[in-house]
């Protein structure tokens, strides 16, 4: 039996840590060959997808973003898992943190099992931090914008602004907006809520720093590369622990980590990836399932995010005294892994990839210059608006 | 049957193997745009809710849409005379007995057949703030910067990239143009007076390369109305819309927004300005 897995792993460490537990898996269950295919950038996957399902020929099984599942389940192409967590009775359902079944849940049924989590913090470059005389990691948002001011010199910039229209620059202003006390969304998800009052103090910090000459734009659509960091051209990113061993494995800038800083709360955006199972027939299915059983067994969560950095997504995984003992060892990590405490999540809603295009594509005219803060966002309101009715 | 009636038919069934690929690759996708420009359609879903024309309206209420147009129309403008000039320099350049001329008309049209993806790669390296571009340009007191992510010089880098990569293709167009002009045209002429080469050019090639010339026009607007690699490897789109073209702007609602009806209806108005600009250059010619 052939399952088809896509996923986004461009890394190549993770890449080759994947592709072992892939072997162990199939060591276990040699009916089952796990065919899987990298598909690039996950915040270029939408279009690929698309076409995919349109021409009826899906993964069986997607690695991605668990913020994308709603409009694929609204269409009718994924497959639920309650059944098959039923079924299953090596299937620890309760073991997993329970935002995550939250998360991939759509019209009370869940859709997608939890591969991974994540949350986003700063990497700070320690020698410049030295070199500037800085000794605390900055707490709060006067204070990153002081240290970014301090960090700045002949063509080194204190921050990274997340430039583009896509996910990425999406992802990372919600915690901004969080953090000055904003929302999304209203409660019942029907209208924006982002363009009141913290959502145009969040843009406004950015633009800030921005103005101070402390900031510079990263590449476009691309803020989650770490080329500019890693190249010593700025002193702070925002960015996840799924780089980890990418960091751990070179020596040109001695990198640490400290949580986002807080306005009026501290508030990150988990991400992390889920499977999401497409539909085909039942013995394929099946198959499929047994892959998810094993990456939410506490042996596999508790083996990838050692070797990979991404934090593992049940409390048996993260309370192991095996992982405990790496967190000690890895303070960058650990600073992800404590950061869980002020995760909030993306909304499940289908609408969520054509919000996220729209917002972005504010978000960026703001940070051009273009149109005010709160001008831009009340224009992407209403445009959200229309799309969630 | 009339012996008549008869060879219709047979001249249709010879034509059969050509039409039935055309209705079912040129026709049936046309006739199907335009059915989906009139419904709100989901490419996840095969089912269409008709709207009517509330498709077009919402292109014309957006300020999107227009952007696109105007983006387009300035691209446009850019790179056909830019792009013609270009290639009519170089194919007079080579249109000549040098040594080594394969090798360079071959350097000329190498961009021609490299990957649109892979050379605009090379072209954000190049344009970095940090890259070649910016190196040379510093050399004349110009400040470096990030050419692609400014709204000012992102659309003059697609431009650019674009005459680039065109260039060779229309020499080629234009050396077999000019190598149609027999000799014995310029001889006369340098007997009658016209022995510049500007006033040979001016007098002889430039009328007589016309059919040449115009066929290179007509493709090139075509093709620049349908311009999309540039923009998706370079820029995407980018910054702030500034090099959305409609090509772009129809990839974006198609795919980022998933509104196929909306992205079909902006095609159908690309398809009918296409038409149109190529009806008036047939005319204009017709007349001239």
């Amino acid at each position: 039996m052939k399952v088809t897995f896509w996923h986004g792993m461009e890394s190549g460490v993770n890449n080759q840590v994947l592709e072992a537990k892939i072997r162990e898996f199939e060591r276990r269950n040699p009916k089952i060959h796990i065919d899987a295919q990298v598909y690039g950038a996950a915040d270029q996957l939408g279009p690929k997808l698309d076409a995919a399902v349109a021409g009826g020929t899906p993964p069986d099984l997607l690695w991605w973003a668990p913020a994308f599942f709603p409009r694929y389940a609204e269409a009718g192409v994924l497959r639920s898992l309650d059944d098959l967590m039923a079924q299953d009775p090596s299937f620890d359902h309760g073991d997993v943190y329970p935002f995550l079944w939250e998360l991939g849940s759509y019209k009370g049924r869940v859709y997608t099992s939890p591969f991974s989590v994540n949350n986003l913090a700063v990497y700070y470059n320690k020698k410049m931090f030295r070199e500037a005389g800085i000794a605390e990691v900055p707490r709060t948002w006067p204070e990153l914008r002081e240290a970014a001011r301090r960090l700045t010199r002949d063509r080194v910039f204190g921050f990274e602004i997340p430039i583009g229209t896509a996910e990425w620059t999406v992802w990372t202003w919600q915690c901004f907006l969080w953090q000055a006390g904003g929302e999304l969304l209203s409660p019942d998800a029907r209208r924006a809520a982002f363009h009141h009052r913290a959502g145009i103090e969040a843009l406004d910090f950015w633009r800030a720093l921005k103005d101070d000459g402390s900031a510079t734009f990263s590449e476009t659509d691309a803020g989650y590369k770490t080329d500019g960091f890693l190249a010593g051209r700025v002193a702070m990113t925002i960015n996840g622990p799924w780089n980890y061993p990418l960091l751990r494995d070179q020596d040109a800038v001695e990198v640490g980590a400290f949580p986002l800083p807080s306005g009026e709360r501290a508030a990150t955006n988990c991400g992390g990836e889920s499977l999401f199972l497409f539909k085909s027939e039942p013995a394929r299915e099946r198959a499929a399932f047994a892959f998810m059983t094993f990456v939410t067994s506490a042996d596999f969560q508790v083996d990838w995010a050692i070797q990979s950095g991404y934090l593992p997504v049940s409390k048996s995984a993260s309370q192991s005294p095996t992982y405990r003992a790496f967190l000690e060892k890895n303070p960058f990590l650990a600073v992800f892994d404590e950061q869980m405490a002020a995760g909030r999540v993306r909304p499940s809603i289908p609408q969520y990839p054509a919000l996220s295009a729209t917002l972005g594509k504010h978000l960026e005219a703001a940070l051009y210059g273009r149109r005010s803060s709160k001008e831009a966002l009340e224009r992407a309101a209403v445009e959200v608006d229309a799309l969630l009715q | 049957m009339s012996a008549h009636g008869r060879d219709t038919r047979t001249a249709y069934l010879f034509l059969l193997p050509a039409l039935l690929p055309l209705a079912v690759f040129v026709l049936y996708p046309v006739v199907n745009l335009l059915w989906t420009s009139l419904h709100r359609s989901d490419i996840l879903r095969n089912e269409l809710t008709f709207l009517g024309l509330a498709n077009y309206r919402a292109l014309f209420a957006g300020e999107d849409f227009g952007r696109a147009a105007w983006n387009t129309l300035y691209y446009v403008a850019a790179t056909v005379p830019l792009g013609m000039a270009v290639s009519l320099g170089l194919a007079l350049l080579l249109n000549t007995e040098i040594r080594g001329l394969g090798l360079l008309r071959t350097m000329v049209f190498t961009p021609v057949v490299t990957s649109a993806v892979a050379a605009g790669i090379v072209f954000v390296w190049l344009l970095d703030e940090r890259g070649p571009a910016s190196a040379l340009l510093a050399l004349f007191g110009v400040k470096a910067q990030r050419w692609l992510q400014s709204e000012v010089w992102a659309m003059p880098a697609v431009v650019l990239m674009s005459v680039w990569k065109q260039a060779g293709y229309n020499m080629v167009l234009f050396l077999a143009g000019l190598q149609a002009i027999p000799e014995t045209y310029y001889e006369a002429a340098a007997l009658d007076g016209a022995g510049s080469p500007w006033r040979a050019f001016r007098h002889v090639t430039w009328p007589l390369l016309w059919p040449t010339t115009f066929f290179v026009l007509v493709m090139s607007v075509i093709q620049a109305f349908r311009a999309f690699e540039p923009m998706y490897v370079m820029t995407r789109g980018g910054p702030v819309g500034s090099t959305t073209t409609l090509v772009y702007f129809i990839f974006d609602r198609a795919f980022k927004y998933g509104d196929m009806g909306q992205a079909a209806a902006a095609s159908v108005l690309l398809a009918v300005v296409v038409l149109g600009i190529t009806w008036v250059q047939f005319r204009v010619r017709r007349d001239a």
